[in-house]
């Protein structure tokens, strides 16, 4: 005979008798045997579930993940050691880098080439987005940082690339009043073991260490 | 018609709801599949994922935390050590949900990848508990979570069927009516109660394989 109906063999596989003639090809045929084997494994599995099979999870569990979350981004940092040279001499590699920068794009006028970009999202309560991604410029890794929307503050913002539990911490430098900032990457960091771009609204009190006020982070791509 | 033709028209639809062109391959005699809007819901969110916030995350957990809590409650019994799997595997997503790529595989066989190695971490741990000096047996069984992922598949999909299949099917399995029976008890043409009860079944075994196929 033709091969069984796929309706068929799903009332066989529910426990219908099949007429002698399906029974006989069931026996014979291997590809309709597996199609109903397969579609009696499924019938076995949904007759033996129990009423609560699915179950959600309480309610606390939800909240304790939703703070965690929260609580990564908001960090707790571990009082990092600061690894980068002091602002006055790392504004001064910037202006020298992006000077570098800018002369030869004004020779050259050849793009950045883009490695790697994520989207800023804000954290908490603020409302400030933007971008960052990491670009080579004359063979120099940088951090392009472009946010909108920062708060005020009587303090100032700080770049930095977090380990993703944020236990470690690299500060890239600041961000300057019109929110965008070419920084450059310290040789030898590996973005794989810092990925998450973050910057933190700091106040003036000469602590060189995250203030733990995030208001923007993305994580950038593998 | 084979049985693996009826699934890729299924898939094709569920891409392409409300292709005409598609669903008149399909008996145009068919009755409607209720389901294909639940699948398109979760393929979004699924989309979504990587790249969204935290209402995106939110979604996500709502959507398929029962799947990871109720296989961790399987395997591990202690309702509190299943909350603490399901805390730690959804951490562990939205740290990593970046890496998650919807073109490769169904977002509920990922989130399921890392439930089935933290519960692995869990029964190490207890085991050495137990004891200390003792390690793991080498292969200390992938059966029990296979076993039990199997279930919650099957009756995640039995709960999203809508109806009246949910009900054509539930009658079925745990009423053990036949399908005459079942099309005199709904009053529906034998042949819709036919259509649901196969079309029913190939999704039930078709997600299984789908999700399953990702870990």
């Amino acid at each position: 005979m033709a091969h069984c109906e796929p309706q068929t063999l799903s009332l066989i596989a529910l426990g219908e008798p099949p007429s002698a003639e399906e029974a006989m090809h069931l026996v014979t045929c291997d590809s309709c045997r597996r199609d109903w084997e397969s579609m009696r494994a499924t019938v076995e599995v949904a007759r033996d579930l129990d009423d609560d099979e699915l179950m959600s999870p309480p309610d606390h569990v939800w909240a304790a993940i939703a703070e965690d979350i929260t609580e990564s981004a908001s960090v707790t940092p571990l009082r990092p050691r600061r690894r980068v040279a002091p602002w006055i001499a790392l504004a001064a590699a910037v202006g020298v880098v992006l000077g570098g920068a800018i002369g030869a794009s004004a020779m050259r006028s050849a793009p950045p080439e883009i490695v790697a970009s994520v989207a800023l999202e804000p954290l908490a309560e603020y409302s400030a987005a933007g971008t960052a991604s990491v670009e080579v410029v004359d063979g120099t890794e940088m951090l392009a940082v472009d946010v909108t929307g920062l708060p005020a503050t009587d303090g100032y913002f700080e770049v930095w690339l977090l380990a993703p539990d944020a236990s470690s911490m690299i500060a890239l430098g600041t961000l300057g009043p019109g929110e965008k900032a070419v920084l450059p990457l310290p040789a030898g960091v590996s973005l794989a073991d810092y990925p998450v771009v973050d910057i933190s609204a700091e106040p003036y009190d000469g602590d060189p260490t995250h203030s733990t006020d995030s208001v923007v982070r993305g994580t950038l791509p593998a | 018609m084979s049985g693996d033709t009826v699934v890729l028209l299924d898939v094709e639809r569920a891409a392409r709801r409300g292709g005409r062109p598609v669903m008149a391959l399909v008996d145009p005699a068919e009755p409607s599949d209720p389901t294909l809007d639940a699948d398109a819901a979760d393929a979004r969110l699924a989309a979504a994922f990587p790249t969204g916030g935290e209402p995106t995350f939110a979604a996500v957990y709502s959507r398929w935390a029962p799947l990871v809590y109720s296989t961790a409650r399987r395997v591990l019994v202690d309702s509190h050590e299943a909350a603490d799997v399901t805390q730690e595997v959804f951490v562990s997503a939205w740290r990593s949900r970046a890496t998650f790529d919807p073109d490769l595989g169904s977002l509920p066989g990922w989130l399921l990848t890392i439930t089935r190695r933290r519960i692995a971490d869990h029964l190490d741990r207890r085991s050495r508990q137990a004891d200390p000096t003792d390690t793991p047996p080498p292969d200390s069984g992938d059966a029990p979570v296979d076993e039990a992922i199997d279930r919650i598949l099957i009756a995640d999909e039995l709960s999203r069927l809508g109806e009246p299949p949910g009900t054509i099917m539930r009658l079925a399995f745990y009423d053990q009516l036949t399908h005459a029976e079942i099309a005199e008890r709904l009053q529906l043409p034998l042949g819709t109660v036919k259509s649901h009860i196969r079309r029913s079944l190939e999704r039930m075994r078709h997600r299984w394989e789908l999700d399953r196929g990702a870990l």
